[in-house]
């Protein structure tokens, strides 16, 4: 469940790296679950809700959609594979 | 959402009407000056929270300013120079893995956010280059780049690091080759139904089991997203 808020939030928000992994870092001091947190960070970074209009015009709808999508997926397959190990 | 201006701008050269342009301009700013009420707005009732906010924006808009110029004359320059046989050759059909390696090294390499990748994205495959390699390089570029990986390092330290990252590279490879697959087939149904649209995405789902959920469910809340004049991907498809 925290893994799904944790990845809707990476998707949504807009951070940059400066302040994401601070905050990151006070998310698992404060508890939260590393595979919770691993999928916030993946999500951060690689999908960008805020400018999937940018992405739609330089590249068109259907590679931007394909490209969220699948990093949707590919974060939260990295989140659980990076809970098992650690 | 500065970001859609100078791109804005970029375009005046495409060949887009310029009707349709003015629209899309005129959007832009009202987004802006929206975005702007809001932070005002939020800013004066958690004013704790407002200066952080404020510093945010403008890290974020001085980041941009000053790295999406140089990065559209790189383009450029790119474009010009660049010949196409040589990205065919490194990175088109037949680099293998290679190629894909090549392009997930090139990701890393740079910094600045992934909104900056995404025209030199659109570079790459209009010169050639796979789709899936051009996906590699994206997600590459989002998700490992150094500069951030010294941050996590920093903050989260190197065992969280190194399980991210070698995952990441990991998952990076089947990622490309699906998408590539679905683009693919996603292009052909297009060309069957001669413009299909929203019912086109959901097609491709025999050709890759494990996602179909995911892609229709994403489609539907992102379709709302676009609302400009449909044709913007013509030219990345070319």
């Amino acid at each position: 469940m925290g893994v799904i808020i944790a990845s809707l939030l990476g998707s949504v928000l807009f951070i940059p790296g400066i302040i994401a992994f601070p905050l990151a870092d006070s998310l698992l001091t404060m508890g939260a679950g590393v595979t919770a947190v691993a999928a916030f960070i993946s999500t951060l970074t690689m999908i960008g809700f805020v400018f999937l209009p940018l992405e739609v015009r330089e590249l068109g709808r259907r590679f931007a959609l394909v490209r969220n999508s699948l990093s949707l997926l590919a974060a939260l397959v990295i989140a659980f594979l990076v809970g098992m190990v650690l | 959402m500065g970001g859609m201006v100078p791109v804005a701008g970029r375009q005046k050269g495409g060949g887009r009407p310029g009707l349709a342009r003015r629209v899309r301009a005129r959007r832009d700013v009202l987004t802006l000056v929206l975005a702007i009420t809001i932070l005002c707005g939020l800013s004066y009732s958690f004013p704790s929270k407002g200066e952080r906010a404020m510093r945010a924006s403008w890290e974020n808009l001085r980041e941009m300013a000053f790295i999406l110029p140089a990065v559209l004359v790189i383009m450029g320059l790119f474009m010009v120079w660049v010949d196409r046989a040589v990205v065919v050759r490194f990175l088109g059909r037949g680099s293998g893995l290679r190629g894909m390696l090549t392009c997930i090294a090139l990701g890393t390499l740079p910094t600045g956010p992934l909104y900056v990748g995404f025209p030199l994205a659109a570079a790459l495959l209009k010169k050639g280059a796979r789709p899936a390699n051009v996906l590699a390089f994206l997600c590459s570029w989002a998700a490992l780049s150094i500069p951030a990986e010294l941050m996590e390092l920093r903050f989260l330290g190197w065992r969280f690091m190194l399980a991210r990252l070698g995952f990441t590279v990991l998952c990076l490879i089947p990622l490309a080759l699906g998408g590539e697959r679905l683009l693919a087939a996603g292009g052909r149904q297009r060309v069957k139904e001669s413009g299909g649209g929203l019912s086109g995405v959901a097609a491709p789902s025999p050709v890759a089991p494990p996602d179909p959920s995911q892609s229709e469910g994403t489609d539907t809340s992102d379709a709302a997203w676009d609302q400009g004049p449909a044709g913007a991907g013509g030219n990345a498809e070319g």
